[in-house]
């Protein structure tokens, strides 16, 4: 019987955390994946999927360890984000942008044009 | 026909008038998207006022390619497509495009943190560390994982609200998500390692 039944075996971590971020852990190693590790920290678990992580993290000192690492990250990237503040100024950006135009009888090139991947 | 296929309509149609030189058209657009892409921006550079140059970066590079641009396909099963918004995943990845120029263009300023990064520093230190993190983790993942990235991490939006915002399956979101923590998690490591030394 597998030590950790309820968590299918395909949902174990075959590629998280890298050999990096794991301090050599071995890739194989039953541990929690980033993604796992993401969605409980972002409460974005199925139930059932959340009880069995939560019994993984019950007898694993390592993934406590990671969970740990992934709260500290999440604030900190919180904390790096700016406050608000006042939103940008619709009229005056919507006239830069329209001021650096081409001239109207010039529309936008490669009209017929179909790209696959069109992100400029 | 329902007010989504409306308002779809309605910004196909801007669309279309805007490819054909239609400038008024376009400032329609530029209007229903400007803050969204703003927000977006500021959160991933961290001032406002280099958002707003992007921002305006990222609407002439969209006029400019807007003829090549294709509607998505229709809702895929098990996706959250949302009829409107049309022009969304396609200007944030513009967007990020962008903003990741720059920031990969600027000088790393290399920072030595004055404490473990573990302990939790003042509310400076961390936004300090935290921008220092972000900015070593973008540089290792692709256009629309750095969205989910900043969206979910820095924006702090729900799985749900990224996969309508770009387009894309809540499954999708979810393993975007897993990878930007793989790359924080290493970007964390080397900041770590650099604090230690």
């Amino acid at each position: 019987m597998s030590e950790y039944p309820e968590i299918p075996q395909e949902s174990w971590p075959v590629a998280a955390p890298s050999p990096e971020a794991t301090n050599g852990a071995s890739p194989q190693s039953p541990h929690l994946t980033d993604e796992l590790l993401a969605g409980w920290a972002a409460n974005e678990l199925a139930d059932d999927e959340r009880g069995a992580v939560q019994r993984h993290l019950d007898t694993c000192a390592y993934c406590q360890s990671a969970l740990a690492e992934t709260q500290r990250i999440r604030a900190l990237a919180r904390a790096s984000a700016t406050s608000a503040g006042a939103p940008v100024a619709s009229a005056s950006l919507v006239e830069h942008v329209l001021a650096r135009l081409p001239d109207q009888s010039q529309p936008a090139r490669d009209i017929t044009a179909h790209a696959t991947d069109s992100t400029p | 026909m329902g007010l989504s296929d409306i308002a779809s309509a309605d910004e196909l149609s801007q669309i279309h008038r805007a490819t054909t030189g239609d400038h008024a058209a376009f400032a329609a657009l530029v209007r229903r998207y400007e803050q969204r892409i703003h927000g977006y921006l500021r959160q991933m550079v961290g001032d406002a006022e280099t958002a707003s140059d992007l921002t305006q970066e990222t609407f002439l590079a969209a006029y400019r390619a807007l003829a090549r641009w294709q509607p998505p396909p229709e809702t895929a099963a098990g996706t959250t497509t949302r009829a409107t918004d049309l022009l969304s995943p396609w200007l944030y990845r513009i967007a990020t495009n962008r903003a990741l120029s720059l920031l990969r263009s600027q000088a790393t300023h290399s920072r030595t943190p004055q404490q473990p990064l573990t302990s939790g520093g003042s509310s400076l230190e961390d936004t300090v560390i935290g921008r220092e993190l972000l900015r070593a983790a973008l540089n290792t993942l692709d256009d629309d994982d750095t969205v989910c990235l900043v969206l979910h991490y820095v924006a702090g939006e729900r799985y749900g609200e990224i996969a309508t915002r770009l387009n894309l399956s809540s499954e999708a979101v979810r393993k975007r998500v897993g990878r930007a923590l793989t790359a924080l998690r290493r970007a964390y490591a080397a900041l770590e390692t650099e604090a230690q030394q």
